[in-house]
């Protein structure tokens, strides 16, 4: 597939009458994207909020982050599948994206049962200590958000809907911004394009895949549940999927799942791989393998599949990521098994626990397979976080969240960059 | 240590590992009947007694539906 993508930069986000990008601002009329998501009967309360690079800023309950992506020529629609968008396949064409700057919709929900219960009243009052938070400035301003100009949709919920529809409302208002945002650059001329021709073919490159192992949310949540990370628009638990990495560019796999966004599995290393693509390597294709099977023998069953897809398209080196570690884990370290005994030479891109010190193992799991490491971290923060001026997120945030916030630590469970591609601005010494 | 997924506590060493029926459910299984289920949460834990009745000297497997214990060298 080949695939051009436009993009226009943002330096700045500024307030007025109109949503236009010209000379790399974007204007936009808070009033009018406020009311667009205010149309969802669900929504009782939004405000939309700018987050700049320095800012004495934090952004909490962030539900997903992505950038703004509209197909100007070609088939189908970016994000294609999530909330009604057509699954026509794509990929190819013209893509024009809005970078610099993301968006991120910034909402509370509740905790989901294993029985289908939920509570409302997010971690206020639990005990439960908040990790997941994006400081602008300071030393726990890690996160490669800490760089972009952030356009937040804040929302707040007419009741206590359940938690499923009210991620399919956060999910529809979120492409809503998207497409109006992104929208506003069709028929201007591109400052940039860049084109990602993946059907030229070097004999004399190896053959290189990218397998991201992703979470299914099908366990716990059903067969048809929102809330998960989506192959254009399903999150069921699927054998593994053959993706043209243009696909990936053009958000064919989105959907946060928990904390895990949309953003790092579609802006980090897969333009980084097409941009290498034909000079260090043929970047064959992406090979998505689902996590979160139930038995040892499914997950077995997927690793091997995704060894024999590999193969069966010329694959002979891989890079494999995980998003979610605990019994996730299993999963991406068989694929890396699976892989090196059909002769791929493969390297493991992962977050790892914190050692305790050298008591604890620094991977849940492993195999004799699994030569070539690239660490991404801990998850953690060697960092205090200090006070901030504005919160984002909600309505009325609570004082202690404009407060200094001790060093995170991270192991499993608790990992407050998500850094499972080595896109975060924290380096080997940080921890 | 029961699980459905031995390939983690055979790789970390553990003495004798009994394999459960799925992740979320390791002792039982609820879209079976109640006495049905019963049973096999019998099984699986007869078979963890069992185990703790056998001598073992390497991290090794025991399978609820085979009487005598599969050897599986981690």
């Amino acid at each position: 597939m080949k695939l051009e993508m436009a993009s226009f930069q943002v330096d700045d986000i500024v307030l007025g009458k109109r949503t236009r990008w010209s000379d790399a601002t974007l204007e936009i009329d808070p009033r009018e994207l406020a009311d667009l998501v205010k149309q969802d009967p669900y929504v009782a309360w939004a405000d939309v909020q700018v987050a700049r690079p320095g800012d004495l800023t934090r952004i909490v309950r962030m539900r997903d982050i992505i950038q703004p992506k509209v197909k100007s020529q070609g088939e189908g629609a970016t994000y294609p599948g999530i909330s009604g968008r057509p699954v026509d396949t794509v990929g190819q064409g013209r893509t024009n994206r809005l970078t610099g700057m993301t968006i991120i919709p910034c909402a509370d929900m509740p905790r989901l049962n294993a029985d289908g219960s939920q509570i409302w009243g997010s971690t206020e009052g639990s005990g439960r200590r908040e990790i997941n938070f994006i400081d602008m400035s300071g030393p726990g301003a890690v996160t490669p958000f800490a760089g972009t100009v952030n356009l937040c949709i804040v929302m707040e919920p007419e009741g206590q809907p359940y938690a499923d529809d009210w991620n399919r409302v956060i999910r529809s208002t979120l492409l809503k911004i998207n497409d109006l945002l992104a929208g506003s650059t069709l028929g201007l001329d591109p400052p940039r394009v860049d084109t990602f021709d993946l059907d030229r073919h070097d004999d004399a490159l190896p053959n290189v895949a990218f397998v991201p192992v992703l979470a299914s949310g099908e366990h716990r949540f059903g067969p048809r549940t929102s809330l998960s990370t989506d192959v254009y628009g399903v999150g069921r638990l699927t054998q593994p999927w053959l993706l043209q990495p243009t696909e990936m560019l053009d958000g064919a796999v989105s959907g946060a799942y928990n904390e895990n966004f949309t953003w790092p599995i579609m802006e980090t290393l897969v333009p980084y791989m097409c941009s290498r693509h034909g000079i260090d390597f043929n970047f064959s294709g992406c090979i998505i393998v689902r996590s979160n099977w139930e038995s040892q023998a499914e997950k077995q069953l997927m690793a091997n599949r995704a060894a024999q897809l590999a193969v069966d398209t010329g694959v002979t080196g891989a890079i494999v990521t995980t998003n979610v570690r605990g019994q996730r884990f299993l999963e991406t370290i068989l694929t890396v098994q699976a892989l090196e005994r059909a002769g791929v030479n493969t390297i493991l891109m992962t977050e790892e626990e914190d050692n305790e010190n050298g008591t604890a193992p620094p991977l849940l799991v492993s195999a004799p397979e699994v030569t070539t490491v690239v660490s991404t971290g801990t998850g953690g923060v060697d960092a205090t976080f200090p006070p901030v001026e504005r919160v984002i997120g909600m309505r009325e945030p609570e004082s202690q969240w404009y407060d200094e916030m001790p060093p995170i630590h991270g192991r499993y469970g608790v990992s407050h960059t998500h850094d499972y591609y080595g896109f975060g601005k924290q380096g080997y010494l940080d921890y | 240590m029961m699980t459905a997924m031995p390939a983690i506590p055979l790789s970390v060493g553990a003495n004798r590992i009994i394999r459960g029926v799925r992740v979320p459910h390791v002792c039982g299984d609820p879209a079976l009947s109640e006495d049905r289920d019963r049973e096999l949460s019998e099984r699986i834990v007869r078979t963890a007694l069992g185990a703790l009745a056998t001598p073992v000297t390497e991290p090794t497997l025991f399978e609820p539906s085979q009487s005598a214990p599969e050897k599986v060298t981690a």
